[in-house]
């Protein structure tokens, strides 16, 4: 008899227990380090108040000095963890696509396995030694695959020895101080020389590479609040810096509890949306790489605009991306709504990369940028009327959208100064302005914005100076215009000097129209359905062709066209308005009837009653 | 310029006003916390079926109201994945209509090929993506699915306003 050596199944792999989502620790080691640098520095700054002295003053000085040098060695000690953490973090999740393939090739390996024993059982005597060659081969597949798995389970102790490691050699209040006095990075030069570089994304960029991870992670740490905003830093040292400068505000403002003022209120409000924007994915594949999207806070600026605040997520890295899409909302938009523009961002992220027929698939990365003042109103701020009126009333002018025209370019040229991809191999990148966002996108456009497509949705007008497509100085044929007919904000457009430039998809303006669903046709008693129809370009069901068509253009290929428009917007507006005004007046006019009916009938069964009342008394 | 003064009227108009989505002789919209609960009961039959027919749990189910812009229209919404099931394209499609039809939704398939199964204000939508496995060249297949209303609501801003998003597994649980 003849025995064939069959290689065993090989065993499940166990899950990886760390998961990128170890991220969150860093950021918090990063948070708690920035308060500790925060500390250390207003300690060293101030001394006892002026107005004490002798002894108590003395004293006082003295206990300052102290607790600044335990804080200063507290936070070289987060700083050297943070650093190890993000060191880890980078290993985990080159050590998840491992522990991906190991499990697929397990699965062929075990598939193999099986076919042979069939083939095996099937066989006659003529196949015994193809067989056993077959065995042998597979044998020595099972042997890499199970040495694999072996490697791959040493390099996870090692991640995590090296990571126990950095966390005992600071685990002191002695040690820690070691680390600060060993710490030679020199803060507020690095400080001074990012300031100096003012608004050269590219040179912040350059100067960025050239610093030590140890110098990066320091500046992180002091300064989170600059770097997360610096355009030219690249979008994962934003994201670290601005995770913790967000932790550590939102630490504070839940501590204050009740003491919290109506601003502070709103500022939490604020950052609980933000926190809500980073969970849309909720740890979702990523088509492009396998992985768990990769969610980026690249704009963290709680107060700005007089605390409308200022904030950017993407979802996809937009330095690696084959494809950037910037999403500029508009109208009653702050921070405080960038969970809704995150869920359009990642409705728009998903038909994207669904929509690809390349393979692998192209990656992709798109960004909700609410990184300027649109006009808006706080709802519970709606007596304050200079400020939240005055914010509104913006909508009737163009300064805003100019002031964010600018803001917006800064933006790309950042973007464009941390693509890592080859320089002749940029993102193609696609910015898409929404409502009043699209007034701001093309002011930007008019003025010089760094972008291979420009998309204006749900479009007022394309700003004072824009007469034609050829004002936007995009590439030829890059601009596109989506506008639902039922639509109202697309009825605005008009030249002149109230309003917000041209109408961009008449079709002397010159852009390429793309399809839209035109919404429900609506009234003013279910004017909900006209904003639905503003707000549903990105929205799967309610527009599935325009998102589609907006996915096909960020993507770079050609959207489905439809021509532009011949009515002139304001007449479309005007026509809407004489036909309610003739519908109001017919429902009044039913209304009416009704009434008389009902009255009529009631005053029938009224003397119908009465007489049958009567009819009884008279036998 | 009274003509654009009346436009720019009513663009704030519409833009503070919260008259409904639905026409009044369609009742209305419903106050977020029925929108909710509506959306709710249909996802917990339709994630646990779903579950069993794919053979793979959802993940990152997060539910939770999301304003549009500061318009106070709100979207009950919760997206998620299921990774790698078995199955061709097609056999994956197919499963997926018959267990919604099982669970009583009304089941269409609209222009990109995605299955959407509708009931009342609730709707499941369910996209078929193919991926890559990382650090392979091989591929595999994800099934986006998002369950929600099928219109914002714009009645009951407070409790839309302050609904915390939830973990949408252990909530159905």
């Amino acid at each position: 008899m003849t025995v064939i050596l069959v290689p065993a199944h090989v065993a499940a792999i166990e899950e990886l227990e760390a998961t990128a989502a170890a991220s969150s620790v860093t950021s918090s080691l990063r948070s708690t380090a920035t308060t500790m640098s925060d500390v250390s520095e207003w300690m060293t700054a101030h001394g006892a108040p002026a107005d004490w002295t002798g002894d108590s003053s003395e004293a006082a000085n003295h206990a300052m000095t102290q607790v600044a040098t335990s804080t200063d060695g507290a936070r070289a000690a987060f700083t050297r963890v943070a650093v190890a953490c993000d060191k880890y973090v980078d290993r985990i999740v080159e050590l998840t696509a491992t522990h991906a393939q190991l499990v697929n090739g397990r699965t062929t390996v075990n598939r193999e396995i099986d076919s042979l024993n069939t083939r095996i059982e099937q066989s006659t005597a003529d196949d015994i030694a193809s067989l056993q060659g077959q065995a042998e081969a597979l044998q020595g597949k099972v042997d890499r695959l199970v040495d694999g798995i072996t490697k791959f389970w040493d390099d996870v102790e090692s991640a995590e020895d090296a990571l126990i490691a950095a966390f005992q050699a600071v685990d002191s209040t002695h040690e820690g101080q070691d680390a600060a006095d060993r710490d030679t990075t020199d803060i507020a030069a690095l400080r001074a020389e990012l300031t100096r570089l003012g608004g050269d994304p590219g040179a912040i960029n350059d100067w960025w590479k050239d610093l030590t991870p140890a110098e990066r992670e320091a500046l992180k740490i002091s300064d989170p609040d600059l770097i997360g905003n610096a355009n030219g830093i690249p979008t994962g040292d934003r994201d670290d810096a601005n995770r913790s400068a967000l932790e550590r505000d939102m630490d504070y403002l839940e501590t204050l509890g009740d003491d919290r003022t109506s601003e502070q209120d709103r500022e939490l409000a604020h950052h609980r949306e933000l926190v809500n924007a980073m969970n849309v994915p909720g740890g979702a594949i990523d088509p492009a790489t396998g992985l768990p999207v990769d969610v980026n806070l690249i704009v963290y600026q709680p107060h700005a605009f007089n605390g409308d605040g200022a904030v950017a997520v993407s979802y996809g890295d937009p330095d690696t991306a084959d494809n950037t899409a910037v999403i500029v909302p508009g109208l009653t938009n702050d921070a405080g709504s960038i969970a809704g523009q995150g869920r359009d961002a990642y409705e728009l992220f998903k038909q994207a990369a669904a929509g690809q027929d390349a393979d692998p698939p192209a990656s992709t990365a798109t960004i909700a940028w609410m990184g300027y003042d649109a006009p808006n109103i706080a709802p519970d701020d709606l007596l304050d009327v200079p400020g939240e009126i005055g914010d509104v009333a913006g909508v009737g002018r163009e300064q805003l959208a100019e002031n964010g025209g600018h803001l917006l370019s800064d933006f790309v040229d950042g973007l464009r100064a941390s693509d890592q991809r080859p320089e002749d191999a940029d993102s193609n990148l696609t910015v898409i302005g929404h409502s009043y966002g699209s007034t701001t996108a093309a002011h930007s456009a008019a003025d010089g914005l760094d972008a291979d497509a420009l998309t204006l949705i749900g479009s007022p007008g394309a700003g004072g100076g824009v007469d034609h497509v050829s004002d936007l100085n995009m590439p030829e044929g890059k601009v596109y215009v989506g506008s639902a007919d039922n639509d109202f904000v697309t009825w605005l457009g008009r030249d002149g000097d109230l309003g917000m430039g041209h109408d961009p998809s008449q079709a002397d303006f010159g852009a390429t129209r793309f399809g839209v669903d035109d919404g429900k046709e609506f009234h003013i008693d279910d004017v909900g359905q006209g904003v639905t129809n503003h707000t549903s370009y990105f929205d799967p069901e309610a527009n599935l062709e325009s998102l589609d068509n907006l996915a096909t253009i960020v993507t770079g290929d050609e959207p489905t066209v439809i021509d532009g428009r011949t009515q002139d917007a304001n007449d479309m507006a005007l026509d809407w308005v004489k036909d309610e005004a003739q519908y109001q007046a017919d429902r009044a006019v039913d209304a009416t009837l009704d009434k008389a009916e009902e009255v009529i009938d009631g005053g029938k069964d009224w003397v119908g009653d009465r007489v049958d009342d009567f009819t009884g008394l008279w036998p | 310029m009274t003509r654009m003064m009346t436009l720019l009227a009513m663009v704030v108009l519409f833009a503070a006003c919260s008259t409904s989505v639905r026409p009044p002789s369609e009742g209305g919209d419903p106050q977020a916390e029925d929108l909710k609960a509506e959306v709710d009961a249909v996802a917990k039959d339709v994630v646990p079926a779903l579950t069993t027919a794919l053979g793979v749990q959802p993940t990152g189910l997060q539910a939770s109201f999301t304003e549009r812009g500061g318009f106070g229209l709100w979207d009950y919404r919760a997206s998620g994945q299921f990774a790698a099931p078995d199955g061709t394209s097609q056999e994956l499609t197919d499963t997926i209509r018959r267990t919604l039809t099982g669970s009583g939704l009304e089941v269409t398939q609209d222009a990109v090929g995605a299955v959407v199964g509708s009931k009342g204000n609730a709707s499941v939508r369910l996209a078929i993506v193919r991926s890559v496995v990382a650090g392979s060249s091989k591929s595999q297949q994800l099934v986006d699915i998002t369950i929600g209303s099928t219109q914002p609501t714009t009645e009951g801003d407070d409790f839309a306003k302050s609904a915390p998003a939830e973990d949408y597994l252990t909530y159905l649980e």
